[in-house]
This record gives C-alpha cells, structure tokens and sequence, in this order.
C-alpha cells in the first residue's frame, strides 16, 4: 500500500517537473521568437533610439547594394556585450528601411589573416580590450570596427564605442561613398592664421572623420581658394591683408561657404591671463559689410549663465563659476535653425559680442537684442539668425581686458544691469562684394603686376552660407573636449554649410546637458529636504489618520453591540 | 475569473488596514530619496537626468518586494487559513492570480508615490519625460517580476523569513549576480548572461525605448513563476 503511493508520488512529481520543463521551453522560445522581430517604441523627446527620416530617405534612395561589414571579434569584454545588441537593433532598421539595399555582414577578422591585413589597410585598426579570464586581467587584440562597401569604393569608421552617434557615422558614411569625391572643407593657414595643430589639432581630426581637410595658404593673396572646397573656415585671424580679404571674398561670391571665429584678444601662454593681447582680425569692417560686426571688446555674463574655469595660484588649485565664460542654454541659442535646435548649452570662452547690421531672420535665439535689427542697404539680400546669444544681464569689457578670474571666496554681485549681446550669428542669402566698386587690391610685393592680372572681379554672390562666431577659443582642443556640446556645435556649423540639413538632425542627438536650474544652496535644500520628507510624511499622516478613524468606528461599533447585548 | 476580483479587493484592502503599507511605503520614499541625494550626489551632478533615480529604485525593490511577498502564502499555511482557501469554490490560478495583483497594486501604489520627484525635477530643469515613463513602465514590470518570485518562494514555505531571505537571494543572484559574473565570464557566454539578467533589460526600458523583447522577457517571468506558484499551491492536496 506504501509502496503503491510512494510509486504514485514519484509519477506525479515526474508529471509535474515535465510540464515545468515543457512551460520553460515555450517561453524560452517566444523569448527566441521575440528576439528576432524588430518591435519596439522610442519614447525619448529626439527619438534618440530611431533611426531619423533624413537615414530613412537617403536608404530609400539607394539605387545599389551597399553592404556594412561589421568587422568585431567574437571575444570581446564582457561589458561590451550589449553593444552588439545595440549595433544590431540599428543595422536592422537600416536592412529594412532600404527595402533590401543595404546588406549587413558580420565577420571576426581573427579567423582569417588575410582579412586581418585586408582591414588594417582599408582603415580598421587592431584595438586592445582588457578581458579578465581565468582571474587574471588580460591584455588581447581585437576589433570594433564597421566597413561600408559599395561597388569599388569603402568607407571606414574605425572604432563603434557606442550607439550614440552610429546613425550619424554610417549615414554619413553612406553620403560620402555615394558622391563620387569626398568633400573638402579648407582651413586658412599660413603667416596670418593658425595652423590644423596644437589647439586646433582636435578639431581637425573630429572633422577629418567627414570630410577631407585641406590648409588654405593664400600667399599673401598669391594663389586663390582652391575650387574644390566647399566650405572655408578662418579661425583667429590677424591683421588679415587686403588682398587675402579680397581672396576670400571673391570665394564667397563664387558660392563657398566660410565660417569666421574671430577673436578680440590673445593669450600669451608665457604671461596667461596677466595681460592679454587685443587683436585685430583685419576683416571687421568686411563682416561688418557682409552684415555682422565682432566688437572689440569680451562678454560676461553671471550665472548660472556661466561656467566654472579651475585656476592656480601659487601651489592653491581652485575652480570658480568665471564670468568671461559665457554659457549659453538651449533657451538661449536659435530653436529655428538645424546647427543649435537640438543643442543643450554651448560655452564660448572670452567671446566678443556682435553688432548685427542686417535684418534679423524669425526663429534666432530669442531675447532682448541690443543691436536693432535693420534692413541694410548693403545686403538687402541677406537674412541673419543669431545662433547663440548672452543672458539679458551680460555687460562688456571694453579697453583693457581684465582676465583675473573672481575671488573664489567673494559672492559675485548679481546685477540686473546689462544687455542680451549676439555671440554668433549665421548670415544666408546673396551677398554683395566688399570690393564691389573697389579696384582689385594689388598682390604685395608683385611689383611686375602680372600676378592677378586679367581677374574678373564678381560683386554678387549666389545663394550661400556665412557664420561669424565672437572667439575661436571654443574649438580649441581642450575646449571640445571639456564641453561636448561645443564639439557638437562645431560640427552642426561645418556640416550645415557643407552637407545641407539632411545630417544635422542625426547629429545633435547625442547632446545631453540638462543643467537643474538650482543655483542658490537654499534652492537645493529645499528641494532636497522636500523630495525626501514631503511625500512620506503625507503618507505616514494620512496612514494615522486612516488607522485611528478606523480604530474608532470599531470601537464604537464594539461599544454599541455590547450595549445592545445588554438591553 | 469573478472570483479574482474579490480575492484581489479582500488582500488589497488588507494592506491599508492595517500599519504595513504605511511603513513600507513612508520608508521606501525616505531610503530612496536619502540615497538620491546623500550617496549618488544627484545635486552635485545637477542635471535633469533621472537614471540614477530609477537604478536605486530597482536595487530598493530587490528588497522591498520580498518583504511585501514574503507573507503571501506562508502567512496562509503558517495561520493554518490556506486549507481554509482551498475549500472555497477558488481554483487554484485564481487565488494565486488574486494574491499576486493585489501585492502588485500595492508595489505601484509605492512606486507611483515617487512621482512626486520627476515632477520637481520638471519644474527646474528640463527632463526627457520619455525616460521617465519608461523608467516607470520598467520598474513595474521589474517589480512584477520580482513580485512573481517572491510570490512562488512564499508558496514553497510555512515560515515568512525563510521565504523572505530565499526571495532575496534569487533576486541578488538573478539581477546584481549575473551582471557581476557577466563581467568575469567567457566572451560566449556573455550575451546570454546579459539577457537572462532581470536588470538588464530594466535598463534598456528606462533608456525611454519599449522593446518587444524586453517585454516578452518579463511576461515570460512572470508567468513562468507564477505558473509554479500555481503549482506549489495545487501540491499541498496532495502532499
């Protein structure tokens, strides 16, 4: 009899762990099922985890295979592991928005050499990744990389780190290969400008990515902006020489872009901030014709529109919130245009402000403009948008510059003085020549004349794109690196006057500075305090409440049945 | 199924008749905003980013839910109530359904009452409110998941501690364990380790992206210890 339900026991217990078993293995596979469909929702404000219509419509566009290669080794750290999921979710919506145009391949260059000395070649490099295996922190090779193909021609991007700006390297990517050259953004060099190195050497290697770099040395007005660039960008100009102005102008009106970022003063890095050397760009009054004046003087604001900036003073290093470092809030910059929609805050070190002298585009950057927007008789045929401005309390620092950052242990006057400046401005429409009316400024030191001789001089251009920003220290390498939506803007800038529209709404995606505007510590403290003792003391109250009501109406039921009892 | 709903109302109101949901909830609020702003420095960082907000969430619901979970069902046996329930004309599946959505509402009644802080965070800064339903979307499910756990453990035990303390160690294992060992593990293993991780896929949610697959995952969770829940308790017939 014990031995019939010790038997019956077992079958049962065998039945039951079966049908566990089988429940498992049917989960297991819709979890399988699931993992292959391409279902989900973006609820992010940007649609941060979706690929953007601009993707959508150049993959529609293909008319040929491209095929993405994603070249990463199968052993990789273990903390990568999701970036695979997240490189895949992307390439998947990318196979299908192309309606089968876009072929993903996945390879591990390790399994064969060849392959190996094949991508080093086309630009994907070996990277070294810490693994710890066996207990032990191990150093191995591997790779990260992604290659796009397309009929003969390749594009590398080198290393995947994360999804973040994936969209923006592939499509970019896919544009360049499709055009037939890569497009070229020159970099005016030479006796009056600086060179692609020492503090802008980031900035070239961040656009180098892009775009094909190419230093711009006019020669003293010798030689002129190469047809083939696009876009010119003149970084910290000096005494910039008549006929070099003219060079530039003269590419403006064939159609080229240009980006100025003009400074009003230089540091000397043997002196610091001591004495700071005002400059003269030389171009003043040509922007000014072309409808932008750089002031010769520097903006500060006062926070929370500014950042902190870490001084030495002796063996003491300390960081204060420094005026001359204006921080500009999304609020702040231009919501209607592509470069600074997306952005969350911009800093722009030792800024000059800009009078602006042509009419005022709507959508700039809102808030009280101290220079009256007016129609100018000069540039009928050009709109401005301020891009960036400073807070309504900024004042200006004019003659003598006085860099020495604010005592740390002084509370800084707040004024309500002061003025909204315009930091940086972009100008679009057809431009009338600075030389216009002017005769052709001679080549210094051509004394023969036959330099320049026979130049047709344009005096209008056709529809094109200038940007005037007050200081070039923004995109010093250290600057990009300490604020990431500088970097952003930069690119924003270069991409919009080179590329269109179409990549800015990938890029900016990845800006994320959502500052808490909390200033004072009183602000922080109640809002602190709040957050942790507000709601639970409601709760911990309503619950006496609650509980004693309730105790009470059981006492008082209690009290009147015991009375009834008793009658 | 109209028995659920009875079931449901009858544990549900128990919660609030008594001091339990009141401590719970009162003190869940304190620990999480105490370890907000005094061990993360959420103030210090000052931005309008709610991660580690709904990270310590998470990790305060690996041992808030068992405390709720634990009394499920080993309160039932150890009082002596449960052959009491299984008497009433209640299949099985129903009492656990019951059990499990009032514990349930109870936990989002919790996690609701954080609201409060994103809602702060909106008035001085500017937060991407699709993380935020996320994060809330997730720790509900991750909550439930939990809850589904918890729920199972207490239905294997007569004593509320061991329940408790077996929950707990599931739940360390199963969402701070496995992203601990994915760390240490072989490169093929990892993936799996990343996927089974009950945390991981918190984390995608509260990224403001609703995956299929990271709901199929918790569905499968919940039903899948919900459906041992359900026969543990069909098991006391016939042990």
């Amino acid at each position: 009899m014990e031995n019939k339900k010790n038997r019956r026991g077992v079958a049962t217990g065998i039945y039951s762990a079966t049908i566990v078993l089988l429940v498992a293995l049917v989960l297991a596979a819709g979890n399988m099922v699931a993992s292959r469909i391409l279902g989900r929702i973006d609820l992010t404000r940007d649609q941060e985890f979706t690929i953007s219509k601009a993707t959508r419509e150049i993959l529609r566009g293909l008319d040929d295979v491209v095929t993405i290669r994603v070249c990463f080794s199968k052993k990789l750290p273990p903390n990568l592991a999701m970036l695979r999921r997240s490189i895949d979710d992307v390439l998947r919506a990318y196979q299908a928005y192309s309606r089968g145009k876009v072929r993903v391949e996945y390879i591990d260059p390790a399994d064969s050499p060849e392959e190996e000395q094949n991508l080093r070649y086309l630009g994907i490099p070996q990277v070294q990744l810490n693994v710890v295996e066996k207990d032990q922190l191990q150093v191995i090779n591997g790779y990260m990389g992604i290659l796009i193909k397309y009929a003969d021609r390749h594009q590398a991007i080198p290393i995947v780190q994360d999804v973040y700006t994936l969209e923006y390297d592939l499509t970019a990517g896919i544009l360049q290969i499709l055009s037939q050259e890569k497009r070229i953004v020159g970099f005016l060099s030479g006796t009056n400008a600086p060179e692609l190195t020492r503090e802008f050497e980031s900035l070239g290697q961040i656009l180098s990515k892009s775009y094909q770099i190419r230093p711009v040395d006019l020669q003293q007005g010798r030689t002129g902006v190469p047809p083939e660039i696009k876009t010119l960008v003149v970084a910290r100009p000096q005494s910039i020489p008549e006929r070099i102005q003219w060079q530039i102008d003269q590419f403006l009106m064939k159609g080229g872009r240009v980006l100025f970022m003009v400074d009003a003063m230089r540091l000397d890095e043997q002196i610091g901030l001591q004495s700071p050397i005002p400059v003269l760009s030389g171009i003043e009054e040509m922007l000014a014709h072309y409808g932008v004046r750089p002031q010769r003087a520097l903006v500060q604001d006062r926070a929370p529109f500014i950042e902190n900036a870490g001084f030495a003073q002796g063996f003491v290093r300390y960081s204060v919130a420094y005026p001359l470092w204006p921080k500009i809030p999304h609020k702040n910059m231009s919501q209607g245009s592509p470069i600074t929609s997306r952005l969350e805050a911009v800093v722009l070190p030792w800024t000059a402000p800009l009078d602006l002298l042509v009419q005022e585009d709507a959508g700039g950057a809102s808030g009280k403009d101290t220079t009256a927007a007016i129609g100018s008789s000069r540039q009928p045929n050009v709109r401005a948008t301020v891009l960036a401005r400073s807070s309504p309390h900024a004042t200006l620092q004019k003659g003598r510059f006085d860099l020495t950052p604010p005592n740390p242990f002084q509370q800084l006057r707040q004024t309500d003085e002061g003025q909204s400046y315009p930091l940086a401005v972009a100008l679009v429409g057809r431009f009338q020549s600075y030389f216009a009316g002017k005769p052709v400024p001679a080549v210094p030191g051509d004394t023969t004349g036959v330099v320049g001789s026979g130049e047709i001089a344009l005096t209008e251009s056709p529809e094109t794109q200038v940007i005037v920003i007050g200081n070039s220290t923004f995109a010093y390498s250290n600057f990009l690196a300490m604020f990431p939506g500088n970097e952003e803007f930069t690119l924003n800038a270069i991409d919009w006057m080179t590329l269109g529209d179409r990549l800015i709404a990938i890029r900016s995606r990845g800006a994320s500075d959502r500052p808490l505007g909390l200033a004072s510590g009183g602000g922080k403290a109640v809002f602190k305090y709040l957050n942790t003792f507000g709601m639970a003391l409601l709760v911990a109250i309503f619950g006496v409440i609650r509980l004693s009501t309730r105790r009470r109406s059981r006492q008082r039921i209690a009290t009147q049945a015991a009375a009834s009892e008793g009658k | 199924m109209e028995t659920v709903i009875p079931i449901f109302k009858k544990e549900f109101r128990s919660y609030f008749t008594s001091p339990i949901a009141y401590i719970f909830i009162t003190v869940f609020l304190v620990i999480l905003h105490g370890l907000l702003f005094w061990a993360t420095g959420f103030l210090v960082i000052a931005q309008a980013d709610l991660r580690d907000f709904f990270g310590l969430i998470s990790i305060m619901l690996i041992f808030f839910v068992p405390a709720i979970s634990m009394r499920l069902w080993a309160e039932e046996m150890k009082v002596g109530t449960m052959e009491l329930l299984m008497t009433f004309p209640v299949r099985d599946w129903e009492a656990v359904a019951g059990k499990f959505l009032a514990a349930l509402a109870m936990i989002a009644v919790t996690i609701l009452l954080t609201l409060p802080f994103p809602i702060s965070v909106a008035l001085v800064g500017k937060p991407d409110a699709g993380p935020i339903v996320g994060g809330y979307l997730g720790a509900l499910l991750l909550g439930a998941a939990y809850l589904a756990i918890g729920s199972w453990t207490s239905s294997t035990t007569s004593n509320q501690i061991v329940s408790f303390i077996i929950s707990l160690l599931i739940l360390l294992v199963g969402s701070l364990g496995l992203d601990w060992v994915r760390q240490f593990s072989p490169s093929q293993l990892a993936p799996w380790l990343a996927y089974l991780s009950l945390r991981t896929h918190f984390d995608n949610i509260t990224r403001g992206v609703i995956d299929i697959r990271d709901i199929v995952y918790y569905l499968s969770i919940i039903g899948f210890f919900l459906y041992l829940n359900v026969r543990s308790v069909e098991s006391r017939k016939w042990r």
